[in-house]
């Protein structure tokens, strides 16, 4: 690593300049924790690292008039101790909890995660389902995306190689929303095989769901809402039957992509059971937000 | 390209003269002899080579040099104070937490970082902060009780000192 260019540049109108001047032989490097590693084993080939922790700060988390602005540069313990989050995203400190390490969730950022791409992304499908907007810079203004338009296939998102992500934007949830996260990895700390994220929205009356998003991670390249389910979820009242029937919908959707050396029946019954678990939480907690007694 | 670069390592700021893309594990083993930390896997799954960057564990084999420019950077060699072992040094030669000592740098540190933000653990708090440490000796239980019983100490002395 030692033939690396190392960049620190001062702010985001430098990282920008930098970007786009160094463009596709560079690589913006955020904590490290996926980089690094990757530059060692020789399978991330960049000539220069733009370090952008000084431009962007330790990346702080804000309520905003319509969102919950958190600067892409915020570690994930960051993020899975802040007390906004804690409050309003249950969902988000699930994803932290089930992150690896302590170590690695100290020094990887939200942003890192996201930018990274892969298929086995923990942030993403988060995101996916909370209806995330990102912020992004270059030296042609600032631009925001939905979180769904990021994602164009594995390792590969929508950043031109000049833009640089600089904060997620989440919109605050409304009174009978919760969520949940779920994940199987082959080691708690190791990245999944499959991960399940779902919003369920009670709307004004805890009777019926009213609207149910989930994503699924790990199987696709990019995250991948289980429509299926979600249209069977939506104004139906909830019981066991119903979960397990939209479960068994989770699975079949995903059983037929590449298992990448697992079988797909180990697939099949993860996703169920990863769909059922994450369910049930997210139900649950709506009902404890809106104190429905059933 | 090398730089000169000020580390803050155990309170003193050292001037380097390195290439920045190189890990904080290798500056702090091979220019500042500093060769508590560890490297064992070098992709950051073993955590043998944690210390701890402004109060939190992390793993320096996963941070360049140029990151830890402006960070306050505690190793090992930084917990005993005037001769005197850190509690926690302390609680794992009493609780027979060393076998081969490979990982016991790494796992002092992730255990210190834990105690520093909750003194008072349990069990399972112990075990998760310590998920990206990896012992092939002990088996993980008196590791796990050296730091309870670290926990303990240190707030007994603690009571005590407050009398």
């Amino acid at each position: 690593m030692s033939s690396i260019q190392y960049l620190r540049p001062a702010n985001v109108a430098d990282a920008c300049e930098l970007l786009a001047t160094h463009g596709s032989e560079s690589q913006v490097i955020a904590g490290g924790v996926a980089l690094i590693p990757a530059l060692k084993l020789g399978k991330n080939r960049a000539s220069c690292l733009i370090d952008i922790s000084k431009a962007l700060g330790p990346g702080s988390i804000t309520r905003e008039q319509d969102y919950v602005r958190v600067g892409a540069s915020a570690t994930l313990r960051a993020i899975g101790q802040s007390p906004v989050i804690q409050a309003l995203f249950p969902i988000i400190t699930d994803m932290e909890r089930a992150l690896y390490d302590v170590q690695t969730r100290n020094r990887g950022t939200i942003g890192g995660n996201l930018c990274y791409a892969g298929r086995s992304g923990e942030v993403a499908p988060v995101l996916a389902v909370l209806g995330a907007q990102l912020e992004i810079a270059s030296s042609r203004g600032v631009r925001i995306i939905h979180v769904a338009d990021f994602f164009v296939s594995h390792r590969v998102s929508a950043l031109a190689p000049d833009e640089l992500l600089v904060a997620i934007r989440l919109p605050y949830p409304s009174p009978g929303t919760s969520g949940a996260y779920c994940k199987e990895a082959r080691r708690a700390d190791h990245s999944p095989i499959a991960n399940v994220a779902v919003l369920i929205d009670y709307g004004a009356e805890t009777v019926s769901i009213e609207r149910a998003v989930l994503v699924v991670g790990g199987i696709e390249d990019v995250p991948t809402r289980a429509k299926e389910a979600e249209a069977l979820l939506a104004g139906r009242a909830i019981d066991a039957a119903l979960v397990e029937r939209a479960s068994a919908m989770v699975a079949r959707q995903f059983c037929a992509a590449p298992g990448r050396g697992v079988p797909p029946a180990f697939i099949r019954k993860a996703l169920s059971l990863l769909s059922g678990k994450a369910i049930s939480l997210a139900i649950d907690r709506c009902r404890a937000k809106t104190k429905d007694p059933s | 390209m090398k730089q000169a670069l000020t580390l803050t390592v155990n309170g003193d700021d050292r001037e380097i003269f390195v290439e920045p893309t190189r890990t904080l594990l290798e500056v702090l083993r091979y220019d500042l002899h500093l060769t508590g930390a560890k490297g064992s896997c070098e992709i950051g799954a073993c955590g043998s080579c944690t210390v701890m960057i402004d109060g939190k564990a992390a793993k320096s084999c996963l941070v360049l040099a140029g990151q830890a420019q402006d960070a306050q950077i505690v190793t090992i060699e930084g917990l005993a104070k005037h001769g005197t072992l850190h509690p926690l040094q302390q609680s794992f030669l009493d609780n027979f937490a060393v076998s081969c000592g490979y990982c016991t740098p790494g796992m002092i540190m992730a255990a210190k970082a834990l105690l520093d933000e909750n003194p008072d653990p349990s069990e399972t708090e112990v075990r998760e902060a310590l998920v990206g440490n990896l012992c092939r000796c002990t088996g993980y239980v008196t590791i796990v009780d050296a730091v309870l019983a670290a926990s303990k100490a240190m707030q007994d002395s603690e009571g005590e000192l407050a009398r």
